[in-house]
């Protein structure tokens, strides 16, 4: 049986580099909303994060399509709004201006920059950074539901036709977002509380992945209870071609290891709190695992299937190679 | 909308030359290796010695509710309302393939940007049937309005391809 | 685990790198006119009206010059761009198969033979040096003046093409030179014109448009030429209520809209037919009246043919005993029908008891000469243009001077003149006959690539004298040349006419030869002028040779063409039908010019083939390897190969590297039944070696539903790469992907005896690569 590859590798890094930043903005915005800035530092690192994660993964998106030039002039290509691509490309571009504008006012240099010049918006920095953590909550979130949305709105996709898929890829975004966000907190936020940010994040990932997992095992339960065509795709990854990568890395490296360190982080289960290797190593699995949950949902999304093997050739657009 | 022109395919007759395929890039200048607009699929079923290939040219359906246009970011692919055929704007085209996804039949193909079937737009502009139609050799493709369709098809009980977003094809035995 | 994509195969490569960085750096700035790469499509519709547009009406030429499908070539600015439909040709009525479509990519092709070239580097090596028309043909026609001084004429052969409308002119080129060598396949066609004209005294055809029902006898009517008749009498014949019974291994396409299959094992219809008679006879379902009055040998069949009962057949074809019995009596039980008989089974060492069989049949039941069933051609009111053949010129010294047979020397000459096995030309070269031929023509045919025994072929070709070959392209036995002659496609030149049924027209030129070359009529008219023999070639002149041809139509070729420029009809006469006084007195074209049929009847018993020393009745003749013929074999050899002579997409050989028909049947693929593939591990798609005791090559596997899984099928004519598509060409012997390795070079085991029919059977085991 064929995989899916019309939007592969590419697509899949942009999906989960869109959501990998929205998570990251989100998490550093309600930090910046809740303490102020006591964690500059990581607010700085989540801001800047979000923005180049966004702004690398549109890169991507632009690389994949056939025309990106032309695509890059927004106002005159995504202009039909009853496609969620348009949506979700105005999304894109909100968000990265607004974690781009959330960056800038965390960073002090181009605060002493600007202040040089226009003495406003310096002034009234906290301000500009509520409303910009506000607004850019809503957005972010808007890009990490839109992924999932994007891949959900064509019908004759079983596998992806579901709202349990963008509330899967949300889950994802916030786990891998809030995930980045605390290997920084660990690694490189030098404020006197650090610890405390650090316990809650990683609480917070504990729940996270909970909820992530939980999402997880309900859509593929549906899925495999749903129409034949559901049942082959969601088939792919639990017990077909793909169920290596799909147990091993999306469930092993993405959920469960992050998991078993953030537990054992908190629960102190290592008498020295490993400073750098533990925590590394749940960040680099759970970006892993991130990544390759958006792939292997991609490739798993096979059409609903005519009639023969031949038509789904044909539907998956298969041509020969040399 | 005014008319809506489609095809209609009578699958006994359709016997899997590939003339069809061929005729539309040559007549589109198409290159070879890149894409097909109409292609002939296959349906085998049956056990040896029980064994029963059915063959079926398919191009564009030129649905009267195209998934395409739906989901098409930029604008590119509208239907026609003087005859209903559906085509794609290669000047507003960004390759995104979206529209693939969204088609139940894979339709458009990706060549840079998306390609499909536009039923020979300029041939018919001077009164000729598509490539397609006008060279298979037994007559199992048949091109007119839905109308015109319905009344050649009545005799062999032809039905119209199923599926959500109405195909403008109807299909016999 | 992924696929394999073709089109959307992005790597990360420098280049997308740059238009990813160039992207950010460019900004709002860009607008949407930097896109000057329109789609073509768009180009076209938007576009003004071409400069100089023609269309021309013609003929298309891809299945080779003979009737030819009516065509109207567009020509754009001079060139060659597609084509119209042409209603006029009764030939095709305006439709047209793929290959039509594809025409102008061969036309243009890379591979197209530009200049004549002599050869400078060694045998096989393939280096040549341009030479002018005029040089070419006088350095041929000396060395064959030379050879005839040295060794005698009969030293040059040809090997033939398919049936060309160019095929007469060799015979006559060898008439004229004294040779009586026209090396002919053997592997099509005169095989059973031969086999029924003396079982019935001539080829009979099935009556598509009146028949209840038809026996579709190892016929392929679509593929080999999916716009012809053929497929249309087919598809009118079903909608009429028509039951069609197709009688091969494999669910080709005219199976898949046939009412019973027949899987029979390949080579093995001799034994279906002899139990069909079997039972026709024993169940007394034949025809007394006919069988009395129009039959010899009655007593004798019926005696001969007790020990063929359909039990005896079934493990032999595989096919039940009952569904014998039915397709028998439902075949001798309908007034009105058919069969359709065609290549299927000529490929075996019993082609030409099959035949006979299946001549045998049509008689006893009285299915012949009558609507509905096996008829005789209608006449025309159309003269015949004059033919170029000298039939007249052959004598029983000529006939004695052959080579080696093709038909049994008593029977020669054939319809088509005198004849060789063409494999015989070439082993002959190495010793292996009455004497070696020194010098071959080569017409449109490549003996590497499309006869069996390959590797004797290639031997033959290091140690061949003087070896000429005249093509549009490439061909894979072009390294061993002395001399390439280019010629024309059709669609360069404006000759010779072409007639379908009771209709001619005039061929019109559509672009200029691409390069210093004539046609084929050119060439022969050039070399047979050259050697001397002017006066029968009309010194070179073309023009004069086409009006004496159409004279007895009583208009000169340029007449045809400005007069009736979409051709000139005649009327049909109606058919006759039960004219068996006259049918079964036919001449044959031997010497002594006799019947075909000595009793004036049909020969169930052949006095003829008996005075010459062969079976007077058809029997039973085992494949040389098969599952009952050397079932020792079987553990190492489980599985029954044959292959395929025609494609919807390709001719025979040719036609591989034309991009349009490759990208539809891209690989030589092993049609395998998925049992018996998973049986070995291998999956749809997977490179396999297949081996027999004789060679072996590499196929794609293909899972095949309808094929009996004791079976493979592969398609001949493998060898030739597509560099536009990136493919190469294939190895011509072992580990290449040409079927003709595969089979016995054992001349006890490879011929039929009487008609020389090559058999493509053995035994093979198929192995994941």
């Amino acid at each position: 049986m064929t995989i899916q590859n019309t939007w592969g590798w590419l697509v899949a890094v942009y999906l989960f580099l869109g959501g990998l930043g929205a998570g990251a903005f989100v998490a550093v915005a309600v930090i910046s909303l809740a303490t102020g800035e006591r964690f500059k530092s990581t607010v700085r690192f989540g801001a800047w994060a979000s923005a180049i994660a966004i702004g690398v993964g549109t890169l991507c998106l632009l690389i994949d399509v056939g025309k990106p030039l032309r695509a890059l002039v927004l106002f005159r290509s995504f202009v039909h709004f009853g496609s969620w691509m348009t949506i979700g490309a105005w999304l894109l571009f909100g968000a990265i201006l607004f974690d781009g504008l959330f960056a800038l006012f965390w960073t002090e240099p181009v605060l002493q920059w600007v202040g040089a010049r226009w003495k406003f918006p310096v002034e009234q920095r906290k301000a500009f950074r509520v409303i910009l953590a506000v607004l850019g909550i809503f957005i972010n979130l808007g890009v990490a539901v839109y992924t999932g949305v994007l891949l959900g709105a064509p019908q004759f996709r079983p596998f992806w036709h579901t709202w349990w898929l963008p509330a899967l890829f949300t889950a994802s975004a916030l786990d891998t977002g809030v995930g980045l966000v605390t290997g920084y907190a660990t690694l490189g936020e030098r404020s006197e509380k650090a610890y405390a940010l650090r316990n809650v994040l990683e609480g917070c990932i504990i729940v996270l992945i909970l909820i992530e997992a939980s999402v997880l095992y309900l859509y593929l339960s549906h899925m495999l209870k749903a129409s034949p065509d559901a049942v082959r795709s969601a088939e792919l990854l639990t017990s077909g071609a793909l169920r290596v990568p799909f147990w091993l890395v999306v469930v092993g490296l993405g959920l469960a290891v992050p998991l078993i360190v953030c537990v054992t982080q908190l629960g102190g289960l290592l008498r020295k709190r490993a400073a750098v290797v533990v925590p590394l190593i749940g960040l680099v699995s759970c970006l892993i695992g991130g990544w390759t949950l958006r792939y292997l949902v991609l490739s798993a999304g096979l059409p609903q299937m005519l009639a023969s093997p031949a038509l789904e050739q044909i539907l998956q657009g298969v041509k020969f190679i040399p | 909308m005014k008319r809506q022109y489609g095809f209609y395919v009578e699958l006994e007759r359709c016997i899997k030359c590939w003339s069809c395929e061929v005729a539309c890039k040559a007549w589109k200048g198409i290159d070879a290796g890149t894409v097909s607009l109409r292609r002939v699929i296959e349906i085998t079923s049956g056990e040896f010695p029980a064994v029963k290939r059915t063959f079926l040219s398919m191009s564009c359906m030129h649905c009267e509710k195209p998934a395409c246009e739906a989901v098409c970011p930029t604008g590119a692919i509208s239907k026609r309302p003087e005859d209903g055929v559906v085509v794609v704007d290669q000047t507003k085209c960004i390759g995104c393939r979206y529209c693939f996804f969204a088609c139940p039949f894979g339709v458009p193909q990706y060549d840079k940007t998306m390609q499909k079937c536009d039923m020979c737009l300029d041939r018919l502009a001077e009164g000729k049937e598509p490539a397609c139609v006008a060279t298979c050799p037994t007559r199992a493709l048949h091109f007119g309005t839905m109308e015109e369709l319905s009344k050649i098809a009545q005799e062999k009980v032809a039905k119209r391809l199923a599926g959500s977003t109405q195909p403008s094809v109807l299909v016999s035995k | 685990m992924s696929e394999e994509t073709g089109f959307i195969n992005r790597k990360f490569s420098r280049r997308t790198f740059l238009k990813a960085t160039g992207a950010l750096g460019a900004a709002v700035a860009l607008s949407g006119a930097h896109d000057t790469l329109l789609q073509k499509n768009v180009a076209k519709a938007a576009a003004a009206a071409p400069a100089e547009e023609k269309l021309i009406p013609t003929f298309c030429a891809m299945c080779g010059p003979s009737a030819g499908c009516g065509i109207l070539a567009k020509v754009v600015d001079g060139k060659f761009v597609g084509i119209e439909p042409m209603p006029e040709c009764p030939l095709n009525n305006g439709k047209n198969c793929p290959k039509a479509h594809a025409a102008p990519q061969w036309v243009y092709s890379p591979e197209r033979l530009k200049y004549p070239m002599k050869r400078v580097g060694k045998k096989g090596e393939g280096k040549f040096q341009r030479i002018t028309w005029d040089e070419a043909i006088k350095l041929i026609a000396d060395k064959l003046l030379e050879l005839k001084a040295k060794y005698g004429p009969e030293s040059l052969g040809t090997v033939s093409p398919a049936r060309r409308s160019y095929s007469e002119y060799i015979y006559r080129f060898l008439m004229t030179h004294g040779s009586p060598n026209y090396g002919h396949s053997g592997i099509c066609a005169v095989q059973r014109m031969f086999v029924l004209s003396y079982t019935v005294g001539a080829v009979p055809s099935a009556d598509w448009a009146n028949a209840d029902l038809i026996l579709l006898w190892g016929k392929q009517p679509i593929y080999s030429g999916s716009s012809k008749g053929g497929v249309q009498s087919f598809l009118a014949a079903k909608e009429r209520g028509a039951k069609i019974i197709a009688i091969k291994p494999t669910v080709e396409s005219d199976v898949a809209k046939s009412d019973i299959w027949v899987p029979l094992r390949p080579g093995t219809d001799a034994a279906l037919g002899l139990a069909m008679i079997n039972v026709i006879i024993n169940e007394k379902l034949y025809d007394a009246k006919f069988v009395e009055e129009w039959c010899y040998g009655f007593d004798q069949l019926k005696a001969h043919i007790q020990q063929y009962p359909p039990e005896w057949a079934e493990p032999i074809t595989g096919v039940p005993a009952e569904q014998i019995k039915t397709v028998a009596r439902m075949y001798a039980t309908t007034p009105k029908a058919a069969i359709d008989v065609s290549n299927g089974p000529e490929h075996a060492r019993a082609a030409n008891d099959a035949i006979r069989c299946i001549g045998i049949l049509m008689a006893i039941t009285g299915h012949l000469d009558k609507k509905g069933c096996n008829v005789w051609p209608s006449a025309s009111t159309m003269p015949s243009p004059r033919g170029v053949h000298l039939f007249d010129r052959y004598t029983q010294e000529w006939v004695d001077k052959l080579l080696g047979y093709e038909l049994p020397p008593q029977f020669q000459p054939f319809i088509e003149g005198t004849s060789c096995s063409l494999y015989r030309l070439w082993n002959s070269v190495l010793g292996g006959e009455k004497y070696p031929v020194r010098a071959i023509i080569a017409p449109g045919s490549q003996s590497v690539a499309s006869t069996r025994g390959t590797k004797r072929i290639l031997q033959a070709l290091e140690k061949l004298e003087f070896f000429v070959i005249v093509d549009v392209t490439r061909t894979s036995d072009m390294p061993w040349a002395d001399v390439v002659i280019p010629v024309c496609t059709m669609y360069e030149t404006d000759h010779p006419f072409e007639v379908s049924g009771n209709w001619i027209m005039a061929r019109n030129r559509v672009i200029e030869p691409l390069g210093d070359y004539k046609s084929d009529y050119e060439f022969w008219l050039d070399l047979g002028t050259a050697c001397g023999y002017g006066a029968d070639w009309w010194n070179g002149d073309i023009k004069a040779h086409m009006d004496w041809r159409l004279e007895p139509l009583g208009m000169t070729y340029e007449e045809l063409r400005t007069k009736y420029p979409r051709g000139r009809k005649y009327d049909p006469k109606p058919p006759e039908y039960e004219q068996y006084a006259k049918r079964f007195a036919a001449k044959s074209t031997r010497i002594d010019k006799g019947p075909y049929l000595p009793q004036g009847k049909v020969a169930l018993y052949n006095t003829l083939f008996e005075a010459a020393g062969f079976t007077p009745m058809p029997v039973w003749r085992e494949l040389p390897e098969g599952p009952t013929a050397t079932p020792e074999l079987l553990e190492k050899y489980p599985l029954l190969m044959s292959d395929y002579h025609t494609s919807r997409t390709y001719n025979a050989a040719w036609l591989r590297h034309v991009p349009y028909l490759r990208e539809i049947e891209p690989y030589p693929y092993l049609q395998i039944h998925p049992d018996t593939a998973k049986a070995r591990g291998i999956n749809d798609g997977d490179w396999v070696k297949v081996e027999s005791p004789h060679g072996w090559i590499k196929m794609k596997a293909q899972y095949y539903p309808g094929i009996r899984p004791d079976v493979v099928f592969a398609l001949h004519g493998w060898w030739q790469g597509c560099k536009e598509l990136g493919f190469e060409d294939f190895p011509l012997g072992d580990g290449g992907a040409n079927t003709n390795n595969m089979y016995t070079t054992d001349p006890e085991k490879m011929y039929d005896p009487i008609i020389t029919a090559m058999t493509s059977q053995t035994l093979v085991q198929v192995t994941k690569i």
